[in-house]
């Protein structure tokens, strides 16, 4: 499955991509909103996993403009947030996300969370 | 034989005085210390106070666990109320056992639940949980919709999900104070090696309610309530004080507890093949700290936190302390490696020894206490002054300390403002000790059979969990 990780820190977009390859899927970096949108327009990955809150443009608007686009709004979009911030989450999904996942995360079980909210556990 | 026959009883006679004198005496002492510490309290905590550290940055947010199975009557009332209590950070997360009746469907569509797919660590093991649900309109809101495992189970997968590193269990249909988080939270503001606090459980029957809100304290008006609130009474403010104040708190109720969240984790959670769960985590939690060496404590705080509804039937009333008597026994039997060891403190050498003496087997010695002189007399082998002298040990003793734990209350909280009602809770004092305390005695011994007859009985105990019924 191939997969776009979208987030602005370094240490996390490593421990994460060696954990989703780890898991089998085939990971693509983007380290802000900007990026993520032209990779995903570029890549049509099967899954975005997006980070919640980022500088300049934030999980939530790259999320919205996704979903604004015919050609990329049925990728599901998993977002990424910090324990503190799990409160708003309910306001992505209200923008059409698949699910979300908690930082900080057990690498080990990264995959098996990325599939378990896409339903195919 | 007759002579031998005599000494024997005599001798079972003054062993049984002796225990009734030692019961109340400890009592009395609690009291005493319960006082002490009452009044130390209220000193310290005056609502300026609690107001300072409300708005202190460093109070640190609490998660709210409400396990719920077959709620759909009370379930939006009662969680209305929980989201409106008043603390700076806090979630609730209610987890849906898998209810047989309509729970999930009232919450969903109460609250304006979206199905979110989350993924999160979850570091307790836990019967599956199927879904997790949020809402736009209450963003401190998670419900939890997991497989039935139980109470235990249910408060573990909350514990797994909870954000704030503190956790506060609940009954679902505990009665909390709108302060009830800010005092909760008090003992770890003041020590940050408070690994756990219990607040206390005051009987709501005879009080009025609007919204999930006591607004009105009375005494009950059914004799059966009235009687276990002067129990309650007695148990919390003047034993769980004491206990707490000689650090050897052994039980927090299930109606109301506050957790570190990282000391339930390093433990794996709640026990689900228990009965008595509220009490068995209190114990592990001791035994581990001192286990590892740490510095820690466990209080009970002692204003008004949770209000709970006690059963008005006798049936439902004898299941319960049945069930009460079977779990104390279980959590005695699993920790029996500390009971009498000096390198578990107070807890080894005072608390364990002490519910295994008078919560354990106190109603064997005092049933046993009971039949003996009824029978000595009939037979015309006993003195009456014995009779008398068990009398005055047993009942008038027994009386006193009911009445000192209304007096207690009366000079620490004063939550029954009218004097009517204040005369009805020394009535019920006074009469909890003719007839009521022998009943349960006996719930409690044919609770001690059960437990040694049916030790099966336990798994079917624990899966129907926490029906109130």
């Amino acid at each position: 499955m191939r997969l776009l990780l979208v987030e602005d820190d370094v240490d996390i977009q490593i421990v994460a991509r060696k954990a989703l390859t780890r898991a089998g899927f085939a990971v693509k970096v983007a380290g802000n909103g900007a990026e993520a949108l032209a990779a995903a327009q570029a890549e049509k990955p099967d899954v975005i996993l997006l980070d919640w809150m980022m500088p300049d443009m934030d999980g939530p608007d790259v999320c919205r403009q996704l979903k604004a686009d015919p050609a990329m709004s049925d990728i599901p979009v998993i977002f990424l947030t910090a324990r503190s911030q799990q409160a708003e989450i309910a306001r992505g999904l209200a923008l059409g996300a698949a699910g979300y996942i908690v930082k900080p995360f057990d690498a080990l079980n990264l995959g098996d969370q990325v599939r378990a909210v896409l339903g195919r556990a | 034989v007759r002579a031998h026959l005599v000494a024997v009883l005599t001798a079972w006679d003054l062993a049984v005085l002796l225990y009734f004198v030692t019961v109340n005496t400890i009592y009395l002492l609690f009291c005493v210390i319960a006082f002490v510490r009452l009044r130390d309290h209220r000193r310290r905590w005056t609502p300026r106070r609690l107001e300072a550290v409300l708005q202190s940055p460093a109070t640190p947010g609490i998660s709210v666990i409400a396990p719920a199975y077959n709620e759909e009557a009370t379930i939006r009332e009662s969680l209305r109320s929980l989201l409106l209590l008043h603390y700076p950070e806090f979630e609730v997360i209610v987890v849906n056992d898998g209810s047989k009746d309509g729970t999930l469907r009232e919450l969903i569509a109460g609250f304006g639940l979206l199905r979110a797919p989350a993924g999160y660590d979850q570091p307790i093991a836990t019967k599956p949980v199927q879904a997790v649900y949020r809402s736009l309109s209450n963003t401190d809101l998670i419900v939890l919709d997991k497989v039935n495992g139980g109470k235990a189970d249910a408060i573990n997968a909350g514990i797994n999900a909870a954000r704030y590193p503190l956790v506060c269990v609940i009954d679902a249909d505990s009665l909390l104070e709108d302060q009830a988080l800010t005092r909760a939270a008090l003992p770890f503001i003041e020590d940050p090696s408070t690994l756990a606090a219990g607040g206390i459980v005051r009987v709501v029957n005879g009080c009025s309610v609007e919204a999930g809100r006591v607004t009105r304290v009375g005494i009950p008006s059914s004799w059966l309530a009235g009687l276990q609130a002067v129990e309650y009474l007695r148990a919390f403010l003047a034993g769980r004080v004491a206990q707490s104040a000689m650090n050897s708190l052994l039980i927090i109720s299930g109606a109301f507890g506050i957790f570190r969240r990282d000391a339930v984790v390093a433990i794996a959670g709640f026990r689900h093949d228990t009965i008595g769960e509220d009490m068995e985590i209190v114990t592990r939690l001791h035994r581990h700290a001192m286990d590892t060496g740490q510095r820690y404590r466990i209080v009970f705080q002692p204003d008004p936190v949770c209000w709970t509804e006690v059963p008005e039937s006798i049936g439902i009333l004898r299941n319960q302390r049945n069930r009460w008597q079977r779990g104390t026994l279980q959590v005695l039997s699993y920790h029996r490696g500390m009971i009498g060891r000096p390198r578990y403190g107070a807890v080894g050498l005072f608390a364990m020894p002490y519910f295994l003496i008078f919560e354990a087997a106190g109603p064997l010695i005092e049933l046993s206490g009971y039949l003996v002189t009824v029978l000595a007399l009939v037979f015309g082998l006993l003195d009456w002054r014995f009779a008398e002298l068990l009398f005055l040990a047993a009942v008038l003793y027994g009386t006193l300390i009911s009445l000192a734990a209304v007096l207690l209350e009366e000079i620490s909280f004063r939550r029954y403002p009218r004097l009517s009602d204040l005369m009805r809770l020394v009535a019920f004092a006074v009469f909890e000790n003719f007839g009521y305390r022998q009943l349960t005695t006996w719930w409690r011994v044919r609770g001690i059979v059960d437990f040694f007859r049916n030790k099966q009985g336990w798994g079917t105990m624990t899966r129907k969990g926490f029906t109130k019924a």
